[in-house]
């Protein structure tokens, strides 16, 4: 299936999913006289998408894989039908993949934004592009799986590549702050929209660049992997070790400052945005 | 000047009656190790670098129920050198069940032309408690930084706990207010351990809240764990932040509550001591930092290990909720 | 996920759950002191919850807090990006998932109201996210207002035109809002009101309660999945 035009749909910023209340660190880059204009605000989108947005298109490509081959697995299962053994197998992977998300994410206040965003769009997906994939993941993490975990499953469900999945991840993750300094500093649209076209190409190269970190599979230097039989008794311990060594090399570029920046935003009682 | 590849080991075992001693001890110039301490060995530099091309490993394996102090006399100045390939250092580190790793090198400073490549991975134990401090600076006073790139892996019982790249000298996140703004140096503080381990009956909703400082913040991570991270305009500034961070994060976590804890709602530390190269080789007192190695001395911090309470005293108002909600399934 | 029927209020499944109630109106007309009245003269018979959507988000939310109408527990904030009508109308995610928010944590509720943030003559709740919904207009704005119209005047299932007790001050006919406010209504409901003298906006109190009773006969009593609050009631201050 071409997923070109459910990717448009996906990375719309009218998809209803809450996505127009996250300003991504800007709001309190604003406040505190961090991001003042178009340059100070150029040099964010740039270091966010080289960021969090490499981070998000990584952990989205990942998910979309993986929701791809639980649909596979799932095949000829009408969604909201009882799961059979490969959908209660998806759990604990997927509980696995948000983990590896949440290890990424050292800040708490943005956790819990990734996590409400990952709600949003979960909740709005599964009524859009229904899927036995996006009833497993709900069910694997109900307080709301981390937005490019969502966003990967749910590009999956709509028939996107993990390639997509990755754009769409690195593509939200620069323009959802755009617009919030449009609306905060008021800012021509029109220059701010430039800065993002001209960011078009390192979007394309962090797309590239997420999906490829999912066929690095470093080994991990010996890094222990779990080995918890009771989680999938009988099943295919091997498939989910498999999943696993995938995951670790994935990256996990951070971002001090947007870890600073979000905690900060929190204490704020005047704030406009949920991040 | 060839490339220089050098492999390095300190293990420990248990001895009688509960004491910790150093098994091995392996240098391999220019990774020299010196023992300073009944459970403390000191990394010597014996040789300028790294430089390109070298490749240089540590393997820390601090066997069950020891514990541990790495340290380094001075920092590491990573220089450019002749060859094509990027200097590599890989410090490999396990910490057993019940066992002690506490690992506060100098920084790493990359000078200009560098191309420098650090590989953390560090195994805890279900119950290992680890103290790990990285720094780094951008480079010597008033020259642009080298190219470096840190990677840290860190695992309890084989599940993730933190998985972090710090990127430096790329032009994507040099001087970007989202990721280093005007800051000279990066710095970052895991302290990690049952003692950090969220409630066992979390508000699914809401996460536990960071101490934030002017430049530092101390970080409650999803696992058993906080990371105190910190920005500094020189080596100087981040040590301090640092370490208020660091006592910030000896003090359990908040709760979750409607936002994050300002610094100034916790007891200032004592100000703190300019970094130290080499503190003296004795058995006394733990040394600045090693602090927050233990569990806070407060009443519930020794049933915390059993129950995974938290300890009493650090709830932030407005929360009665959340606490209530966390007391019984 | 079950919301796939033809109802005329298409929000999520209504069966055993609390009515949720919007409301909306220009800044300044008395929203935030409309809910506080609510919750007063509610609290005692309605288990009840609060979304509030502000441009100063948590202002709103204080306001209710230090008027001590509700345990501020049961009152949610949402952040709506500056843009208070996207919140309430064309992406209501935000909202919904602080209404089931508040159902887990507290319910079953009777009563969740939603306070849109201030905004225009235009910003009307997508039945989605509200089963019913009260816009609230003041007399101060002039009284050609409600012959002006626009969707929040005209489809609101009651139109509240407050601060009744400045009309002598700012020149307002309340005769001439009231005929106005029938004609583009058609027979929809109109109450007049001053909070300011009404403490508990009674007659507005009323006619919720009425809504309440209706929509609990026609969907059921609202579940009991949660485990019983013992704080339920509004805390007495």
């Amino acid at each position: 299936m071409d997923g070109d035009a459910a990717l448009l749909l996906l990375s719309d910023s009218r998809l209803p999913a809450g996505g127009h209340a996250h300003s991504g660190g800007v709001e309190e880059a604003v406040r505190l006289g961090e991001v003042t204009g178009t340059g100070d605000l150029a040099r964010f989108l740039r270091g966010r998408l080289a960021t969090a947005g490499l981070v998000t298109a990584a952990l989205a490509a990942a998910a979309c894989e993986l929701a791809a081959a639980d649909r596979e697995l799932g095949a000829g299962l009408d969604p909201g039908a009882p799961p059979e053994n490969g959908a209660a197998d998806g759990v604990p992977l997927w509980r696995r993949l948000d983990a590896e998300a949440d290890a990424r994410t050292a800040s708490p206040a943005q956790r819990e934004a990734a996590r409400t965003q990952g709600r949003l769009l979960l909740r709005t997906a599964r009524r859009m592009w229904p899927s036995a994939a996006l009833d497993t993941l709900a069910r694997a993490v109900p307080e709301g799986p981390h937005h490019p975990v969502a966003l990967g499953a749910v590009a999956a469900s709509a028939g996107c590549t993990p390639r997509q999945a990755a754009l769409a991840a690195a593509y939200t993750s620069v323009t959802g702050p755009a617009t919030a300094a449009v609306r905060l500093l008021g800012l021509d649209p029109v220059t701010v929209h430039r800065l993002l076209a001209d960011l078009a190409p390192a979007l394309g190269d962090t797309a590239r660049a997420a999906c490829a970190s999912l066929d690095d599979a470093v080994p991990a230097d010996g890094e222990p992997d779990e080995c918890r039989a009771e989680e999938h008794p009988g099943r295919q311990p091997g498939r989910h070790a498999a999943w696993r060594a995938r995951w670790r090399a994935l990256p996990g570029h951070s971002a001090p400052a947007l870890d600073l920046l979000a905690e900060g935003h929190l204490t704020n009682p005047m704030k406009l945005f949920v991040s | 000047m060839t490339a220089v590849t050098a492999r390095a080991l300190i293990r420990t075992e248990a001895a009688s009656g509960g004491r910790t001693r150093l098994e091995t001890l392996r240098s391999d110039p220019p990774l020299t190790l010196r023992q300073t301490g009944p459970r403390r060995v000191h990394l010597v530099s014996t040789g300028a670098g790294p430089l390109r091309g070298d490749r240089l490993e540590l393997g820390v394996d601090v066997a069950p129920g020891t514990s541990l102090e790495v340290r380094s006399v001075g920092a590491t100045l990573v220089l450019p050198g002749l060859a094509d390939t990027p200097s590599v250092m890989v410090v490999r580190a396990r910490v057993g069940a019940g066992a002690t790793l506490h690992f506060s090198p100098e920084p790493t400073v990359l000078a200009a032309g560098c191309a420098h490549r650090l590989v953390v991975r560090l195994s805890l134990a279900e119950d290992a408690t680890v103290f790990w401090r990285e720094e780094i600076v951008f480079g010597r006073h008033g020259e642009r930084p080298g190219r470096g790139h840190a990677r840290f892996d860190v695992t309890v019982a084989g599940r993730p706990l933190l998985r972090q790249d710090l990127l430096v000298g790329e032009e994507a996140v040099d001087g970007s207010p989202a990721v280093y703004g005007d800051a000279r140096c990066v710095g970052s503080t895991l302290i990690a351990g049952p003692a950090w381990a969220p409630p066992a009956v979390p508000d699914v909703k809401r996460e536990r809240r960071a101490v934030l400082g002017d430049g530092w913040a101390a970080l409650p991570l999803a696992g058993p764990g906080v990371q105190v991270c910190a920005l500094g305009s020189d080596a100087v500034q981040l040590r301090e932040r640092l370490r208020r961070g660091e006592q910030a994060a000896a003090i359990a976590p908040p709760p979750p509550g409607p936002a994050a804890t300002r610094a100034s709602a916790i007891p200032a530390p004592a100000p703190p001591a300019t970094p130290a190269p080499a503190p003296p080789a004795t058995s006394a007192p733990a040394p600045p930092g090693t602090s927050a190695l233990v569990p806070p001395a407060t009443p519930g911090a020794a049933s915390a290990r059993a129950s995974r309470a938290r300890a009493p005293g650090a709830r932030s108002a407005g929360d009665s909720r959340a606490e209530t909600g966390r007391l019984g399934p | 996920m079950g919301a796939h029927h033809d109802d005329l209020h298409d929000a999520a499944e209504p069966h055993g759950r609390a009515l949720r109630l919007g409301i909306g109106g220009p800044v300044g007309s008395g929203k935030t002191a409309l809910v506080a009245a609510l919750c007063r003269s509610l609290g005692p018979s309605l288990r009840l919850g609060v979304v509030t959507n502000d441009i100063y988000t948590t202002e709103d939310a204080d306001f209710l807090r230090r008027a001590g109408v509700i345990d501020p527990e049961r009152i949610l904030a949402v952040q709506t990006g500056c843009c208070p009508h996207t919140a309430i109308r064309d992406d209501i995610a935000a909202n919904l998932d602080a209404v089931e928010t508040l159902e887990e944590r507290f319910g079953p509720l009777d009563l969740v109201i939603v306070e849109s943030g201030g905004d225009n003559l235009t910003a009307t709740f997508s039945r989605g996210l509200a089963d019913r919904q009260i816009f609230v207009l003041d007399v101060s704005g002039g009284d050609k207002v409600p012959r002006k119209g626009g969707p929040g005047v005209t489809s609101a299932d009651l139109l509240v035109v407050n601060k009744t007790d400045l009309a002598p001050m700012v020149g307002a006919d309340l005769t001439v809002m009231s005929r106005d406010a029938a004609a583009v209504r058609d027979g929809k409901p109109v109450l007049f009101t001053s909070i300011r003298e009404d403490k508990g906006a009674h007659t507005v109190a009323e006619w919720v309660t009425r809504m309440v009773d209706a929509w609990r006969r026609e969907h059921g009593e609202p579940h009991r999945h949660a485990l019983p609050n013992a704080a339920q009631q509004a805390p007495a201050s």
